[in-house]
């Protein structure tokens, strides 16, 4: 029987423009902390090692900070090896952190990295074969030739095939050369050549095929909102013919996507309502999506609620291209504008541009300055 | 607001003074200057707003001079509902009561009665207004602003249903620094917004050259791929190439074999034919000797018959010879007669000559002789005479001395006088005479006298002190002068004279003498000169007795002078010929010596012939004799024929290596080691830019580049939202405001038509019907129109602008009064306009106060008498 983990993606090192340099601090020790994680959940599963497969880190180009941080995250599980591929992002180029100076000197005995197409005994009748990529953009299906000419697995031996990139099956992009035939690694897997197949690359867990024997761990740290089903680690189990993969959440972060349609008060109400329920604000990152129509009043409410939760939130944004709420002054607005000879005659002409498209942005935002103004005054 | 009374007590020069105002209409309050006219609105002013108990320099300024009493100022007025009289007392016992008559009766003192009466003035009156419809005289002449807020406010109604009020005014204000936080006065982005904008272009740059440098890193790990494959590729090519290289070596050592041999054969080649050249060259060698030998034969039998030939050659010469040395002996003994009769001549010359040189010296002798005689008669007379000039000069001052001693002693001495009245002998000092009947004497008295008169007496007489003083001194004169001329040897002044002129004659002679002597000795003595005489008169006689009779001796110096001319030309004539004569005796000394040279050389020659002749018979013997002719022959065939073989061989080998491609194998195998180089060198150079590469990449990628690229994007996103955001509320700031300037304008506009149609009605009654005025924002007259010419205020006479300032005032007070207003207050204003504008103005004036209240305070009524409906009040000085 072999026990591991699989996981992928923890693209360390990772920068998001949407965090402020506090919350960035913490996002960053998060992942580190997740790999210390994966390493107590290896010791807790009885798993022999770790895959990794691909994006260990975000980048070739990265602070020593980060590798060292890393490698002493896995140097803290000595017992438990980790095999790390060489990702898209972290490529074997010239420039590959793999072959930097900062990782060579740094390295612990339990860290290997699969630096080539040769057979790596993983423990007793464990073979690992590894498709590492060499450059960002592979002109070829990065696996398909990692088990050319190895000779074929004894009957006792369990060999897993490490790789990263998108396969056919989910990608709509035919065009692209770099694509993973499923088919080719499902006949393999038929032949007994392979007996399970450790992708990474995409970040949202997920069983591909119908083997049960080709999976995506996902990144154990969501990163994006895109991210289906992130935050988990597999702990894989192959016994003779059985493949059993159990998922486990490991991630601390969250990215929220929500989506209102405001209308009046109470929508602005139930908006900060949810944000105030949702827990580990200071862990989550949100992105709002806004639709509908406010008046001043309920816009400057709606501020206030925004404002706030950007505080509380690691990150809080709304996202333009999804929103679409429009503010639009009316008589309840304007019945607490109560302005009289000048200031009532440029009022209604500010009324009356919010009507032409051409206007009513600065119209908006001039009467909104207006009734801030205003209250201000009274 | 309406005035109705004003009551000023011990107020500067008032006692008392009294004033009632129409409530509507003109009042025209008259009065002098000095009697306090204007005082009437400075004591309204210092009762609204200075308290009792001020001490200011206001205050005392009203205070009554010489009175220790307090001044006061008591006013009854109307304002908004309320009716009131108020009054104040200041300095002495201050005082201040407040009787509110209406709406409620309410009476308040003290402070109290201040603030009351701010608190109804605050309520009910505008003071800006109150301010700005007062016009005194020499005051601002400036158009007045009328941007009050009562007028704003009654223009206002006038307008629109609603008006704005504060609150508007206020949200404008904060509508103005909204926008100025973000705009400059001449609507320039602001600081921050300035920062922002530039704080996102240097992110930006940031982002930029991050991603620049990313870029760069990817770029070198491409290179370090593709120089990966390069190196691959050249590898293997090197591979090919070594082997090609030693492929070709191995050929080229088999072409080196046989270049040797070539070497050596070339090398046997070259022996052969040094072989064959030198037997060739001793063939040849031996036929010279055999040539030499034949043509130093035929040399020794030239020289012989050239010697023989020499003979009649020599002979000749020495014929010639003679003949020259016969032709010069006698042409030079010919010369030597000729010679001796020029000498003759020459000597002849010379004998006249010298008789002649005798005669001259013998003259010269003799008039040195007598001139030498006359030189010591000359020198005897100088010898015997002591007076020269200067002894003269002495001998004539003691001479005047005596004169003038003498003179002196005259006039001082004393006379006596003696009259003979009979004849008797008179003695005087010792000298006697006698002196007649009759006759008188005088005598002058020196030192004494002693006078003896006959036997009758003797007298004596005593000069004075000064007489004989006198005496004396012409005494002591005439003793110099005496022992001067003593010591000259002559007998008086005259005498001297004469020997001195002597002396001169006789030194003058003394000098001719010695001119003359000087003149014919020359430089010789007369010794010298009679010795030469001598010896010349000696000469000539012993020539004469030398000479022989024959030839004749010439008669005299011009004829020894022709003969010698005559034996000279002669001499000449020889002497060419001699010189001829030996000329031919040299050429023919010199044509016997080359005779003789040539004889000799010949000789020499022919020495020289027979030894050649000996020496290459012997050469030609000596080579016979160590190798024979024909042995010599034998040798250089067989050399030559050797040499033929070894380069017939040499041929051979060049055809083979010509066979084997020699020269292109050295080429091929150049070219290969050239390509191997190269291909190395290429090689090594792409190893050592891929260490440089990697070297680079290492260093990059220790940057964290990726990261810093997120976190520049990330500080640049941040940044552009900021910006945006600042963006978005600046112009929303300035939109806002533009809509409510053009708004507010809009307004201001439309309620200032009422007030500026006012003061054209009011105008047209002054001017004619083409007046209009433009007001500024500030509801200011900005320009004035009139018979279709529009000035600018500015440019307005000092009279118009008064003009324009009363109606201005009284049309602002017009449409304000409806709202309660202010009086107008003209003090003394006007004087500035001629007599019948000055009606015209009261009619203005009096249509205006139709509605409103005017006070007119004036020190010339006449200004005012046009004004129909006008209350006049005399204020006058009661008590002083």
């Amino acid at each position: 029987m072999v026990r591991f983990i699989h996981t992928s993606d923890w693209q360390l090192g990772m920068t998001r423009h949407f965090l402020g340099p506090e919350a960035q601090a913490r996002f960053s020790a998060a992942r580190v902390e997740a790999v210390r994680g994966i390493g107590r959940l290896a010791v807790s599963e009885r798993c022999g090692f770790v895959v990794v497969a691909g994006d260990v880190f975000d980048s070739n180009h990265l602070e020593r900070q980060v590798v060292v941080r890393a490698l002493e995250a896995m140097a803290a599980t000595p017992e438990v090896t980790f095999y790390l591929l060489p990702g898209n992002h972290d490529p074997l180029d010239a420039a590959s952190v793999f072959r930097s100076r900062t990782f060579l000197d740094h390295v612990a005995e339990n860290v290997v990295v699969l630096d080539s197409n040769e057979v790596v005994q993983a423990g007793e009748g464990v073979e690992l074969i590894a498709a590492p990529w060499t450059s960002k953009r592979p002109l070829a299906d990065p696996v398909a030739n990692a088990s050319q000419g190895v000779p074929a697995p004894g009957p006792a031996t369990q060999r897993i095939l490490v790789g990263h990139g998108a396969v056919d099956l989910l990608s709509p992009s035919t065009s692209d050369p770099a694509l993973i035939s499923v088919s080719a690694l499902e006949a393999q897997l038929a032949e007994g050549a392979l007996h399970f197949v450790a992708l990474g690359d995409r970040h949202s867990t997920t069983d591909i095929g119908d083997t049960g024997r080709i999976w995506y761990s996902g990144t154990p740290e969501p990163t994006d909102h895109q991210e289906n089903d992130p935050a988990n680690v597999l702990v894989v189990t192959l016994d003779g013919a059985a493949a059993e993969v159990v998922p486990h959440r490991v991630g601390t972060w969250s990215f929220l996507r929500l989506a209102y349609d405001l209308t009046g008060i109470e929508d602005v109400e139930r908006l900060a309502q949810d944000l105030d329920s949702s827990p580990e604000k200071m862990n989550s990152v949100v992105r709002l999506s806004l639709v509908g129509q406010l008046n001043l009043a309920e816009h400057a409410n709606l501020q206030a609620v925004l404002d706030h939760h950007t505080d509380l939130l690691a990150s809080l944004q709304v996202w333009a291209p999804s929103s679409d709420l429009v503010v639009l002054p009316d008589d309840e607005d304007f019945a607490q504008l109560p302005l009289a000879g000048f200031a009532r005659e440029a009022l209604a002409d500010l009324r009356t541009e919010l009507t032409d498209p051409a206007t009513a942005d600065v119209a908006r935002d001039s009467l909104g300055l207006l009734y801030r103004l205003v209250g201000a005054a009274s | 607001m309406r005035l109705h009374r004003i009551s000023l007590r011990n107020y500067r020069g008032v006692e008392e003074s009294d004033v009632q105002f129409a409530e509507t209409g003109v009042t025209i309050v008259e009065g002098r200057n000095e009697v306090g006219k204007s005082s009437l609105a400075e004591a309204l002013d210092l009762l609204l707003s200075v308290p009792d108990s001020s001490k200011s320099s206001r205050v005392r300024s009203i205070q009554p001079v010489h009175r220790d009493v307090g001044p006061e100022v008591e006013v009854e007025l109307s304002t908004g509902p309320y009716r009131l009289v108020y009054s104040k007392r200041w300095a002495k016992r201050p005082e201040t009561r407040l009787e509110v008559l209406a709406p409620r009766h309410q009476q308040l003192t003290g402070r109290e009665a201040h603030e009351r009466v701010e608190e109804i003035l605050s309520e009910t009156l505008d003071a800006e207004l109150f301010a700005a419809l007062r016009l005194s005289q020499g005051g601002e002449l400036s158009a007045p602003g009328f941007d009050v807020s009562s007028l704003s406010r009654a223009l206002d109604v006038a307008s629109a249903d609603d008006r704005a009020g504060d609150r508007e005014d206020a949200l404008w204000d904060r509508i103005r620094v909204e926008r100025d936080r973000y705009w400059t006065a001449t609507g320039q982005p602001r600081g921050e917004r300035n920062e922002l904008a530039r704080a996102v272009a240097s992110s930006m740059q940031i982002v930029e050259e991050r991603r620049a440098a990313i870029e760069r890193a990817e770029a070198d790990v491409s290179e370090v791929a593709s120089l990966d494959r390069e190196l691959a590729s050249i590898a293997k090519q090197l591979g090919d190439q070594r082997s090609h290289v030693s492929g070709l070596e191995l050929q080229a050592s088999g072409i080196d074999e046989l270049r040797h041999e070539l070497d050596r054969l070339l090398a046997h080649e070259q022996a052969a034919e040094a072989d064959a050249h030198r037997w060739n060259a001793a063939a040849t060698r031996r036929a010279e000797l055999v040539d030499d030998a034949r043509r130093a034969r035929d040399g020794l039998h030239k020289c012989e018959a050239e010697a023989l030939g020499c003979e009649p050659a020599r002979v000749t010469a020495a014929r010639r010879l003679d003949a020259a040395r016969a032709a010069a002996e006698e042409s030079q003994q010919q010369w030597a007669a000729a010679e001796a009769a020029h000498q003759l001549a020459a000597a002849d010359c010379d004998f006249r000559r010298r008789e002649i040189e005798i005669d001259q010296l013998t003259e010269r002798r003799d008039r040195v002789i007598e001139a030498r005689e006359r030189l010591a008669t000359a020198e005897a007379g100088l010898a015997h005479s002591a007076v020269d000039d200067e002894v003269v000069a002495e001998i004539e001052a003691a001479h005047i001395a005596v004169v003038r001693a003498e003179a002196v002693a005259a006039t001082g001495a004393a006379i006596v006088e003696i009259e003979a009245t009979a004849a008797f002998a008179l003695e005087v000092d010792g000298d006697s005479s006698t002196l007649e009947q009759g006759s008188t004497s005088e005598h002058r008295v020196g030192d004494r006298m002693v006078l003896r008169l006959g036997d009758l007496a003797t007298v004596r007489v005593s000069a004075g002190e000064e007489s004989r003083l006198l005496a004396g001194r012409l005494d002591d004169a005439r003793a110099e002068l005496q022992r001067r001329c003593e010591a000259a040897g002559v007998d008086g002044l005259a005498a001297a004279r004469r020997v001195a002129s002597e002396r001169v004659q006789a030194e003058r002679e003394r000098a001719e003498a010695l001119a003359a002597i000087d003149r014919d000795l020359r430089d010789l003595t007369l010794e010298e000169l009679s010795a030469k005489v001598d010896r010349l008169i000696e000469r000539v006689a012993a020539y004469r007795a030398a000479r022989g009779d024959l030839p004749p001796l010439p008669a005299d110096l011009d004829r020894a002078q022709a003969e010698l001319g005559t034996a000279e030309r002669r001499l000449d004539g020889l002497g060419a010929s001699a010189e001829r004569a030996d000329a031919a005796l040299r050429s023919a000394v010199e044509a016997q010596h080359d005779a003789a040279t040539a004889d000799a050389s010949t000789a020499i020659l022919l020495d020289h012939a027979r030894a050649g002749v000996e020496r290459a018979e012997a050469a030609l013997l000596a080579a016979r004799e160590e190798c024979a002719d024909e042995q010599l022959d034998a040798h250089r065939r067989e050399a030559v024929e050797r040499k033929g073989v070894a380069a017939a061989a040499v041929v051979g080998v060049r055809a083979e290596l010509q066979a084997a491609d020699a020269d292109s194998m050295d080429v091929r195998l150049k070219n290969a080691r050239e390509a191997l180089i190269r291909a190395e060198a290429s090689h090594a150079e792409r190893t050592e830019r891929r260490i440089a590469v990697l070297s680079r990449l290492e260093f990059a990628t220790e940057q964290g580049l990726g990261q810093l690229v997120a976190e520049a994007e990330a500080e640049l996103a941040r940044l552009e939202r900021a910006h945006a955001q600042i963006e978005t509320r600046a112009h929303a700031a300035l939109h806002l405001h533009d809509t409510f300037a053009a708004r507010r304008d809009q307004a201001r506009d439309r309620y200032a038509t009422p007030f500026r149609s006012r003061i054209d009605e009011l105008g047209r009654i002054v001017y004619d019907v083409g007046f209009a005025v433009e007001l500024d924002d500030e509801l200011r007259v900005a320009r004035r129109r009139l018979g279709g010419v529009t000035v600018e205020f500015d440019d307005l006479s000092t009279g118009a602008k008064e003009q324009l300032g009363i109606l201005s005032r009284l049309a602002c007070a017009m449409i304000v009064s409806a709202d309660g207003g202010a009086p107008v207050i003209f003090d003394d204003a006007l004087g500035w306009t001629d007599a019948e504008r000055l009606e015209r103005m009261g009619a203005a004036i009096a249509v205006a106060a139709r509605t409103c209240q005017v006070i007119v305070m004036t020190s010339t009524p006449s200004r005012y008498s046009t004004i129909g409906s006008a209350k006049v009040v005399s204020l006058t000085r009661r008590d002083l």
